[in-house]
C-alpha cells in the first residue's frame, strides 16, 4: 500500500479536472523555483495548506508529517551550503579549527534559508497534485499534451504493475520473516536477494498472462481506454489566474 | 591541501551523524532544490540519451508485441525493488536505487526510459526527488549510473572477470557514479564562496558519503545476490529478456 | 432438436512453451449454441489450455478448431472476429486487469472491438449498473476486494457481448456471497442465451448446473456426457480422481438401503432427490 495513492482517492479535490490541477501545479512551482522568493514560498506553503489539507480533507498531523519527507536530504545539502574551511573568517558565523576557521558568510545563511523555505513550497506544490490527483488521470493529460503514446501506455500498466508486486513482495516478505529471515544482517541481506529473484521471475510470469487476456480482449498493439470526463470549471480556472498573478507581484517584490 | 582535506572531514563528520539515524535514500534531488537555469540544463543533456533509449524500447515493442507488459513489468519492477527497505548496519531504513540491477538485466538504453517514468512515479507517489528536478535525476540515476553499470558488466564479461564480482563492481560502482553525478550537479549549481565550484563539490561528496557508501556496498552485495540466484534458477526468463543473448 | 454446433475440436494437440509433454492430446469434442458445458478435471489435466486454444491465444500443433462450422482463421482479422465472440475469464483476475482504474478497465475491450467512444461509454455504464460495480466504481483496481476484482473481471469481458464465455475457475477464492453471485451471472448468461463452459473443480454445482460434463486427464478427454452417466461410473471418476456428488452419494445410499427404487432417472440436484422422495412416499 502506498499512502500517498490511497491518500489522493479520497480527497475532495478529486474531481477538478486534471488539467486544472496539473496546471496550477506547474505555474505555481516555475514561479517559485525562478523567483526564489521567500514570501513567496511562504505565501505557497500557506495557500497549499489550505488547498490539500483544509479544502481536500486530508489530514492535518499526517501532511506535517509528510513534508518532513526531504528533510534528510535538507539538512544534510544545507550544512554542505554552510560550512566552509578558509584561513579567513567569513561575515556570517566563524569557528576557530587550528589554524583555518569554520566558516560561513551572511550571504550564504540568506541563501540557505531562501532555499529551504523554496524546496518546502515546491514539494507542497508536488503534495498538493499527488494527493488530490490518481495517476490515471495525470496519464490522460500526459497523453491530451501529446506525449509519446508507448510512454503513456507504459505508465498505465507499470501504475498497475506496481501493485501487483508489491503484494506479491509482501507476501514473500512475511512468509521469509515468520521463518526468522531477517534474523540478522546476514540472514537478512541473502532473505532480501532471494524475494528481490523470487519476484523478478513472478513479475515475468505475470507480465506473459497479462499479455495473454489482453490478446484475448482483442489487444491489437495500442492499449485504448477511455476516461472519465470531468469538466473544466472557468471559476476555477479564473482562479488560478488571480492567483498566480498575485503570487508574482508578491515575489516581484523582492524578498 | 589540509585546506581541503579539513574541508572533507568536516563534511563527513556532518553527514555520520545523519547516517546513524535517518532514513536513507539514493540521492534524489529534492523537489525545488535546483534554479530554473539547471533544470532545463540537465533536462536538456538528458534529451539525446532519452531519444536513443525511446528509439531501442520502440524497436522491441515493433519486434515483438508481447514486449509491452514485459518491459512495464521492468519498469514496476525497479520501482518496487528500489521501494522496500533494505536490512541495514545501523538499523535505520535505506532503498536502493534498482537501476544497477535494471542496466544489467535490461540494457541502459530501456533502462533510460523506464528509469525516467519511475523517477516520475517516485516524485509523485513516495515524494522522492520532483518534477523540476527530474532531468537532473534522470541524468544522475537513470542514464549515467547504468550506463556505468552496463559498461563495467560487460567490460567484465569480455576479460573473462568473476561473475559475481563482475556484477559486485557494476552495481557498486553504477551507485558510486550516480552520488558523484549528483553531488557534482549540487556543486556547480552553488559553488561555495572558497574555493568556487570544487570545493562545494568536495563538500557535497564529504557530507553524503556517510550514507552513499555503504549503500552502494549493500546494493552491490543485494544485486549480486539476485543475479546468481536468476542465472541459477530462471535461465529461460533471462533468456526471454536478452540478457544471455550475447555469448559469454 | 439438436442445436447448431458453435465449437468442435478434431484431434487437438497442444504444448506448451516450455515443456515437453503435450498440454493437450488428441482432444476432440463438440459443443452446442445455448449449452451449459462443466470442464472437469485435475490441475494440469488441460483445461486450461483447451480454453487458451478456443480463442486462438495458444495455435494448436496437430487438428482443427471449428467456430460456427469454419476452421478458425489464424489472421489478425481471422483472430480479431474470433476473440469478439469468444471470451474468457480468466481464474485469477490479477491474470487479467490491466488498469488502475475500473471505468478503464472494463472501457479496453469495447473500445478493441471498434466501438466509437460514445458507445463505448454506454456499453460501460450499463454494464457496471447490471454488475453492481458502481459502489465501487471510483476505486482503483488495486484496492478492491477479491470478489470485486472477479465481478470487474467478468464485466469486462461480457461487456463485448461475446457468444460463448469461458469462465476458467470461476469461483476460486470467493466468498459465498461472491460464489452466489458468479453463479447468478451465470444463470443469467445461459437465459439469453450464451453458451458457458466453465472449468471447476465443484462436482456439485457441476451436477446440479451443467448440460453436459467434459472429463479431462493429462491433456485428454475421458469422456463427454450428461452429469447423470458421468456421475454414476465409478472408474471413470476414479481415473479422473473427482468425487462423488453429495446428491449422488445420498442417492446411492438411500436405493441400497432400499428407501428408494433403483429408478432410471438419477436427481441432480438437492431439490431433484427431495422430489423423489416426496413421489416415494406417496
Amino acid at each position: 500500500m502506498i499512502a500517498i495513492d490511497a491518500l489522493c482517492y479520497q480527497s475532495r479535490l478529486r474531481n477538478i479536472h486534471p488539467g486544472e490541477k496539473m496546471l496550477y501545479t506547474v505555474v505555481t512551482l516555475s514561479i517559485c523555483i525562478i523567483s526564489r522568493s521567500i514570501l513567496g514560498a511562504l505565501f505557497v506553503l500557506g495557500s497549499n495548506y489550505i488547498l490539500t489539507v483544509v479544502i481536500g480533507r486530508i489530514g492535518g498531523a499526517r501532511y506535517l508529517k509528510m513534508m518532513m519527507a526531504p528533510v534528510v536530504f535538507l539538512l544534510l545539502s544545507t550544512a554542505a551550503l554552510l560550512v566552509n574551511v578558509s584561513r579567513q573568517p567569513l561575515d556570517g558565523y566563524a569557528i576557530t579549527l587550528g589554524s583555518f576557521y569554520l566558516t560561513g558568510s551572511k550571504e550564504s545563511l540568506f541563501l540557505a534559508v531562501q532555499l529551504i523555505v523554496t524546496s518546502l513550497a515546491s514539494v507542497s506544490c508536488l503534495y498538493f497534485l499527488s494527493l488530490s490527483t490518481p495517476m490515471t488521470d495525470m496519464i490522460y493529460i500526459l497523453e491530451k499534451i501529446y506525449c509519446p503514446r508507448l510512454l503513456t501506455e507504459l505508465m498505465l500498466l507499470i501504475y498497475r504493475f506496481i501493485f501487483l508486486l508489491i503484494e506479491i513482495a509482501s507476501a514473500i516478505y512475511i512468509s521469509q520473516n515468520s521463518r526468522l529471515g531477517y534474523r540478522n544482517l546476514k540472514r537478512g541481506i541473502s532473505s532480501f536477494g532471494q524475494m528481490g529473484s523470487a519476484l523478478f521471475i513472478q513479475s515475468l510470469k505475470k507480465s506473459r498472462h497479462i499479455y495473454a487476456a489482453m490478446e484475448a480482449r482483442g489487444y491489437h498493439g495500442e492499449i485504448r481506454v477511455l476516461y472519465e470526463e470531468k469538466s473544466i470549471r472557468l471559476k476555477e480556472v479564473g482562479a488560478i489566474i488571480i492567483y498566480e498573478s498575485i503570487l508574482i507581484l508578491i515575489a516581484k517584490g523582492g524578498i | 591541501m589540509t585546506k581541503t582535506k579539513n574541508l572533507i572531514r568536516a563534511s563527513i563528520s556532518i553527514g555520520m551523524i545523519f547516517a546513524i539515524t535517518l532514513p536513507v535514500n539514493a540521492m534524489h534531488i529534492m523537489e525545488g532544490y535546483l534554479s530554473v537555469g539547471f533544470c532545463i540544463a540537465w533536462g536538456a543533456v538528458c534529451l539525446p540519451f532519452l531519444i536513443a533509449g525511446f528509439i531501442s524500447i520502440q524497436k522491441t515493442f515493433k519486434e515483438n508485441s508481447k514486449s509491452i507488459t514485459l518491459l512495464a513489468m521492468a519498469g514496476a519492477f525497479i520501482f518496487v525493488i528500489s521501494s522496500l527497505k533494505i536490512p541495514s548496519v545501523t538499523g535505520s531504513c535505506s532503498h536502493m536505487t534498482g537501476t544497477g540491477l535494471g542496466a544489467i538485466l535490461f540494457g541502459p538504453g530501456a533502462v533510460s526510459v523506464l528509469g525516467l517514468i519511475v523517477l516520475v512515479f517516485q516524485a509523485v507517489l513516495l515524494a522522492h526527488g520532483g518534477l523540476t528536478t527530474l532531468g537532473a535525476n534522470t541524468f544522475s540515476m537513470a542514464i549515467a549510473g547504468p550506463l556505468v553499470s552496463y559498461g563495467i558488466f560487460k567490460l567484465c564479461q569480455r576479460i573473462k572477470v568473476n561473475r559475481r564480482a563482475a556484477v559486485f563492481l557494476a552495481a557498486f560502482l553504477g551507485d558510486l557514479t550516480t552520488y558523484c553525478v549528483t553531488s557534482i550537479q549540487l556543486g556547480l549549481a552553488y559553488p561555495a564562496e572558497v574555493g568556487g565550484s570544487v570545493a562545494s563539490i568536495i563538500k557535497f561528496l564529504g557530507v553524503f558519503a556517510p550514507t552513499q557508501l555503504p549503500l552502494a556496498i549493500m546494493e552491490g552485495i543485494i544485486t549480486v545476490i539476485i543475479v546468481i540466484a536468476l542465472e541459477t534458477y530462471a535461465r529461460p526468463e533471462l533468456k526471454a529478456v536478452g540478457y544471455l543473448k550475447e555469448a559469454r | 432438436m439438436d442445436k447448431e454446433i458453435v465449437l468442435e475440436a478434431k484431434g487437438l494437440s497442444c504444448t506448451y512453451e516450455m515443456s515437453d509433454t503435450p498440454s493437450l492430446e488428441n482432444v476432440s469434442l463438440t459443443i452446442r449454441k445455448g449449452q451449459k458445458i462443466a470442464v472437469m478435471g485435475a490441475n494440469g489435466s488441460g483445461k486450461s489450455t483447451f480454453f487458451l486454444c478456443c480463442n486462438g491465444i495458444l495455435k494448436p500443433e496437430k487438428g482443427v478448431l471449428f467456430f460456427h462450422g469454419q476452421p478458425v482463421d489464424y489472421s489478425k482479422k481471422g483472430l480479431q472476429r474470433l476473440r469478439s465472440k469468444v471470451g474468457i475469464v480468466f481464474q485469477n483476475p490479477d491474470n487479467q486487469l490491466l488498469s488502475a482504474s475500473v471505468y478503464q478497465e472494463i472501457s479496453f475491450g469495447v473500445l478493441n472491438l471498434g466501438f466509437s467512444k460514445e458507445e463505448a461509454k454506454e456499453r460501460v455504464e450499463q454494464v457496471m449498473e447490471e454488475f453492481s460495480i458502481t459502489p465501487f466504481r471510483n476505486r482503483p483496481t488495486h484496492a478492491l476486494s477479491g470478489g470485486e476484482k472477479k465481478q470487474v473481471s467478468i464485466a469486462d469481458i461480457l461487456v463485448m457481448e461475446p457468444e460463448v464465455v469461458l469462465m476458467d475457475e470461476p469461483t476460486a477464492a470467493l466468498d459465498p456471497k461472491h460464489t452466489k453471485l458468479v453463479y447468478q451471472v451465470i444463470e443469467e448468461l445461459s437465459e439469453n442465451g450464451i453458451t458457458v463452459i466453465v472449468a471447476t473443480h465443484d462436482v456439485d454445482y457441476a451436477c446440479q448446473w451443467a448440460d453436459e460434463i467434459i472429463v479431462m486427464e493429462k491433456g485428454r478427454v475421458l469422456a463427454q456426457d450428461v452429469p447423470q452417466k458421468i456421475f454414476t461410473s465409478r472408474e471413470l471418476l476414479k481415473k479422473a480422481n473427482l468425487e462423488i456428488p453429495m446428491v449422488i452419494r445420498v442417492t446411492q445410499y438411500l436405493q441400497e438401503a432400499d428407501i428408494l427404487e433403483k429408478e432410471s432417472t438419477v436427481p441432480r440436484s438437492i431439490e431433484d432427490l427431495e422430489e423423489l422422495i416426496k413421489e416415494r412416499r406417496r
